[in-house]
């Protein structure tokens, strides 16, 4: 399955737009381990996911797993442009108690931005 | 068998003693191996018990010509490549296509220089080794197939085994002993699923359900819903997890601290409910979500729907961890979503889960799935999606229960796309279906 990761690195925040309809065992692995890599030594990362129509199971799972290890990492995660039906899926799991979600990138970055006090990318 | 290459065997065929005595004499210096016929028939009949790689024939000849000859062998399909010069004194273009045509490798005029002769049989010796090298690895990539598809057929058998097993986890038969039907569809999207449910009398008026979707398909994800299948029997066993170890120190007081199945929020008027022999759809999953956690080498956790109800009041209480929302089809046709969502067990460690409490009347339906029916995708990319579910529950509410599920299963047999005629999921579809009966 082809994808796109996009990161836009700062040395404060990384933006990470993934560009691709379903996001599935066959590649989640890899993207988020790509997506970790970038975010290392910064203090934020969103991760633009507005291009997803779907979401398996062992795709939330790597999702989880990665804002475990941002957590453990001290770096700061929002998840932007999720479709209304995957954040219905979100809600079901819980999963908006234990990570953050974002309407859209911008709103990821600036939420990001202010939580931090740190200057916008690019500014 | 083919010769080896330093002492090929050639076969000359020419109905003139002495060419075939200068082209021997030639052979025999150059050590190869020599023997002749007379003409193509003859020929013909010595390659039957004879096999030869290299033949030099002569055109025009008796009986069978050198074409004949060629054509036939062609023919004949042999199990190894024979390479055929044709020598003769026609010299035109139109006889070299013929030659060729009758599957000749090369062809010489007459008289033959030696020279010539010997580079020609060379190009031939490159040939055959080619041939025979091919047939060396064709004869390994052959044996490598037969090895592989034994080995297939043994996962396949192992595979059919285990889901023959699986399938004897799922429930056999409706009744429980308690006043209430039931009914499921299964359809799983492989060979192994690792979705599975069940339900079970956890005395004489509860009854315990569950319906289990492990992330993830194959055998890995089979193999930890039967796991799960076992430690959720009802069965009194020091594993079990539904019910309660046999121990004086559980008196009613004891499991009401540890927050044990309590049905209702508002004060009770009847009768208590002796609950001391099972444990509460929040503990059960509770206990399940600690003793599973899913790490970085082994992204496996489940959604789940575990729940008991009393089938004299109808009173019922279900956990709901990250599975999708239980529907209640009333029996005037209307319809309700039950829980407002949890933590799928093995995500997350700290979780805490909620009771869902709800009433069942006679008529009413209570609907569990697997999200495999809700993402059941039609070939046009639509999901059958929670609203058709619920509208396909509501419109065979008339139709017996067992008909009810057979008619959402054709429902969704109809929605999902076809390859190569046959019907395909893309994930495992469950439908465990609970009705109070009338007379309870």
């Amino acid at each position: 399955m082809d994808y796109v990761v996009y990161l836009e690195p700062s040395d404060k925040i990384v933006m990470a737009r993934v560009e691709l309809k379903y996001l599935t065992a066959d590649v989640a692995h890899q993207i988020f381990a790509e997506i970790l890599q970038a975010a290392r030594g910064t203090q934020a990362l969103a991760i633009d996911l507005a291009t997803v129509d779907f979401i398996d199971s062992t795709a939330i799972g790597e999702l989880v797993f990665l804002g475990k290890k941002l957590r453990n990492g001290g770096i700061a995660c929002t998840i932007a442009g999720l479709k209304p039906h995957l954040m219905g899926l979100v809600r079901m799991m819980r999963l908006e108690t234990i990570m953050h979600f974002s309407e859209d990138a911008d709103a990821g970055i600036k939420g990001l931005v202010n939580k931090l006090k740190i200057e916008m990318p690019n500014s | 068998m083919l010769q080896a290459v330093d002492t090929m065997q050639i076969l000359i065929v020419d109905d003139d003693v002495a060419i075939r005595r200068i082209l021997a004499a030639m052979l025999q210096k150059w050590d190869f191996d020599v023997i002749q016929a007379n003409d193509g028939e003859e020929a013909w009949q010595l390659l039957q018990h004879q096999p030869v790689s290299f033949i030099l024939s002569d055109w025009m000849m008796p009986q069978l010509n050198g074409i004949e000859l060629c054509r036939r062998l062609r023919a004949a399909g042999l199990p190894y490549y024979i390479y055929f010069i044709l020598l003769t004194g026609k010299d035109q273009s139109d006889d070299l296509i013929m030659a060729l045509e009758a599957g000749a490798d090369d062809f010489l005029t007459k008289p033959v220089n030696a020279k010539e002769l010997r580079v020609r049989i060379k190009a031939g010796e490159r040939v055959l080794h080619l041939e025979k090298a091919l047939l060396a690895k064709n004869q390994a990539l052959q044996q490598a197939n037969r090895e592989l598809a034994a080995s297939q057929q043994r996962i396949q058998r192992d595979l059919q085994a285990a889901a023959s097993i699986q399938q004897h986890l799922l429930p056999g038969s409706p009744q429980t002993g308690l006043p209430v039907g039931l009914a499921w569809a299964f359809l799983p999207a492989e060979e192994l699923a690792g979705d599975i449910f069940n339900f079970y009398p956890l005395d004489e008026r509860h009854l315990g359900f569950y319906l289990i979707d492990v992330s993830g398909h194959g055998v890995p994800a089979a193999m930890l819903s039967v796991h799960l299948a076992r430690i959720l029997s009802p069965e009194s066993r020091p594993d079990s997890l539904v019910r309660l170890p046999k121990n004086p120190l559980h008196t009613k007081q004891h499991t009401a601290s540890m927050g044990f199945f309590n049905l209702g929020r508002q004060k009770r008027t009847g009768p208590a409910i002796r609950m001391e022999s099972f444990r509460s759809p929040v503990e059960v999953v509770t206990r399940l979500n600690g003793n599973f956690q899913a790490d970085d080498r082994n992204m496996m956790y489940f959604t789940m729907i575990y729940g008991i109800i009393d089938t004299r009041s109808g009173q019922g209480s279900l956990c709901q961890a990250g599975h999708p929302y239980p529907l209640l089809c009333r029996s005037d046709g209307s319809i309700e979503s039950l829980g407002e969502g949890g933590f799928p067990v093995g995500l997350v460690a700290e979780a805490d889960y909620e009771a869902v409490d709800f009433q069942l009347r006679p008529g009413d339906r209570l609907l569990l799935y697997s999200d495999g029916v809700t993402e059941c995708v039609s070939p046009e990319n639509l999901p059958f999606g929670t609203d058709r579910l619920g509208q396909s529950l509501c419109d065979a509410r008339q139709s017996s229960l067992q008909d009810a599920m057979e008619q959402i299963k054709n429902a969704l047999v109809a929605w999902s796309p076809r390859s190569s005629g046959k019907i395909s999921f893309s994930d495992d579809v469950s439908l465990l279906a609970i009705e109070l009966s009338a007379e309870s």
